[in-house]
């Protein structure tokens, strides 16, 4: 009979036992190791708040930085004074809405990254990658091409954005239930379906007007301008029960990244869990997206700036990650504002702009060799 | 006790080439059991149909009489812990964060001492310690390898099924992790279901051995002294070899291959 040897005797003694001499010190250096994570949360969330107070100034109605917060604060203890009625208006009712709504919109697109790219084990997976941005251009381009809405008002077009939004991930969760719902299944699917709605677009456009035409294209940039309170309403409805719903899933989409086996022997239901995590995704990214345009380039590239940071912890990368893309989209909204004031560029363009070489500059800078 | 009882076990994805040919196992408080057998007579596939991975074409298995068909991934994750050949993290994060997803914690938010504590003790274990900090895409293939045997260490699994742990290993740490293994077995009383190509590996830390053959059978089980022999190894392997024995166990000099 073989008998271990001192070396594995003692090891397995110690594993059992459940300490070795060094272990305070080395939970000390792990702790002191995911501090500095923390902190870069809390550094987005105090960049975000302090964007946010600089986006509430600037405009033609000038007001002090300082005097935003005091105005929100006043404005929701209800003491504003009479006098201040107008800076009060010009905060609350015309610049809040654009403040609030990309403030959900950044988070909403970088969590949205995250969550499709740790789903799909895939790192240029992004809010769009399960067709997303080609329903919604068709739901819009019909809507203002073909004048063909799901209801009639005011809101036609957002509502047809969003529920052209949905198709796609509905054609896949059919497509799921025909064959398996593995990666390879659910991104061919997502590819097939936004072909298809890209040649009805296209058609569309070609026999489209040019002032339609125009308008289009302004929707299809993306852009923050002109939200109203009730449509950021309605957005922080879906993104803030969505986004709550997204962290709960991050445990699991950590086993998740290690392969469908692995996360299935750590005792997942790998399909029911993509499924429930992809159809939240596309909701509370479909919400944005019909309200704002298609903004590109934070749904795919924020969580890696991310991950260059804090890792790959889902944990901490999807509360990192929304206040990073909150922080990164309001940024992008003001340059936009005043680069070329008193004209504005839509956001998607600033996005992709200051964000491309931002993150080749980090590619190059990074020690590590992948992600 | 731990019992394990396969019974007329089939799997195929196409019905004319089966993978799984009715295999019939019974293991009871068995210790550490090693599957052996050529490339591609369906080791990989039996262990992942008794961790619930594949569903069986026909046949039942069962543990500790529960029907592992019947029960939830979270009910096999209970009682098994499984370490794949290889692992690939898509994003790769500390190895101390990577071990701690297979932790079955209790408060998923809350990273306790003795969570993170386990954690650190597999990683002493495996001498990986040092590197708990380090991204997991900085590590070597033998180094991944241990990393992936801590995640199935720290769910003090009842059953710890282990697909070809020390394929990526040198031979000192082919020894320890085997060796380990057995210990821990003998020592905490889990069940270690492990496949390897080495027979000597096999034969010097098993309790039992399983045999595997073409297509997909069960070609004997038995204590290592029994079943490894120069003719199990002629006609499962198509190998010349001698075996001798060394301190009661079987050893495999091999000499050559007798087809090709």
């Amino acid at each position: 009979m073989n008998g271990g040897t001192s070396i594995t005797k003692q090891a397995v003694d110690e594993w059992l036992h459940g300490e070795y001499p060094e272990l305070e010190e080395d939970l000390e250096e792990y702790h002191r190791f995911n501090h500095l994570k923390y902190i870069f949360i809390v550094a987005c969330v105090i960049v975000a708040i302090l964007t946010a107070g600089y986006a509430l100034s600037i405009g033609e109605y000038n007001i002090s930085f300082l005097q935003t917060y005091e105005l929100l604060w006043q404005h929701l203890t209800g003491s504003v004074p009479e006098d201040m009625s107008i800076q009060d208006y010009v905060v609350w009712t015309l610049r809040s809405p654009r403040v609030l709504g990309g403030l959900f919109a950044g988070a909403a697109l970088s969590v949205g990254g995250v969550m499709m790219q740790g789903l799909l084990k895939n790192p240029l997976a992004d809010t769009y990658t399960t067709g997303i941005s080609s329903g919604a251009s068709l739901g819009a381009t019909l809507a203002i091409c073909a004048g063909f809405t799901v209801i009639a008002g005011q809101y036609s077009l957002v509502i047809n954005a969003f529920l052209f939004s949905l198709i796609p991930m509905a054609v896949i969760l059919s497509v799921s239930k025909l064959k398996s719902a593995s990666v390879t299944t659910i991104i061919m699917a997502g590819i097939a379906v936004m072909y298809l709605f890209n040649a009805v677009t296209s058609l569309l456009k070609i026999w489209a007007e040019s002032a339609a035409l125009s308008a289009v294209f302004e929707w299809s940039v993306g852009d923050l301008t002109g939200l109203k309170w009730e449509e950021v309403a309605v957005m922080g409805m879906v993104v803030i029960p969505g986004l709550i719903i997204l962290y709960l899933m991050s445990e699991k989409l950590n086993a998740m990244t290690m392969g469908d086996e692995q996360a299935r022997s750590l005792g997942i239901n790998v399909e029911t869990f993509r499924l429930v995590s992809l159809l939240t995704t596309s909701l509370v990214t479909a919400a944005v997206v019909c309200f704002t345009g298609l903004i590109g380039f934070i749904g795919l590239v924020c969580p890696h700036i991310v991950r260059m940071f804090i890792g790959s912890d889902n944990r901490l990368l999807l509360p990192a990650s929304a206040a990073f893309g909150a922080a990164f989209l309001l940024i992008c909204d003001v340059i936009g504002r005043v680069i070329i004031a008193p004209s504005t560029l839509q956001v998607g363009i600033i996005t992709s702009f200051i964000g491309g070489p931002v993150f080749l500059y980090l590619i190059i800078k990074q020690r590590r060799t992948g992600w | 006790m731990t019992t394990i009882d396969i019974n007329g076990l089939y799997f195929s994805y196409d019905p004319s080439h089966p993978i799984l040919s009715g295999i019939d196992l019974h293991f009871k408080d068995s210790g550490m059991i090693c599957i052996v057998g050529p490339n591609g007579v369906g080791k990989s596939t039996l262990v992942r149909c008794l961790n619930g991975l594949l569903k069986p074409t026909s046949g039942t298995i069962s543990v500790n009489g529960n029907d592992i068909g019947e029960m939830t991934p979270r009910e096999i994750a209970d009682i098994m812990g499984f370490v794949p050949a290889t692992t690939t993290i898509a994003f790769p994060m500390s190895v101390a964060d990577s071990v701690m997803i297979a932790l079955d914690r209790k408060d998923k938010w809350h990273t306790s001492k003795e969570d993170l504590a386990k954690v650190y003790l597999s990683l002493d274990v495996m001498r990986m310690r040092d590197l708990a900090l380090r991204s997991c895409n900085e590590l070597s293939a033998g180094q991944t390898q241990k990393v992936a045997l801590c995640r199935g260490l720290v769910r003090n699994s009842e059953i710890l099924i282990l697909d070809e742990p020390t394929a990526n290993l040198d031979i000192k740490h082919q020894i320890f992790v085997s060796d380990f293994m057995h210990e821990l077995s003998m020592a905490s009383g889990c069940t270690i279901i492990m496949i390897s190509h080495d027979l000597n590996i096999a034969a010097r830390y098993a309790d039992q051995i399983v045999v595997m053959s073409k297509p997909g059978v069960i070609y004997d089980v038995g204590r290592p002294e029994d079943v490894i022999t120069e003719k199990m190894i002629r006609e499962v392997y198509d190998v010349d070899a001698e075996v001798m024995m060394k301190d009661g166990r079987p050893y495999v000099f091999l000499n050559s291959a007798l087809n090709w």
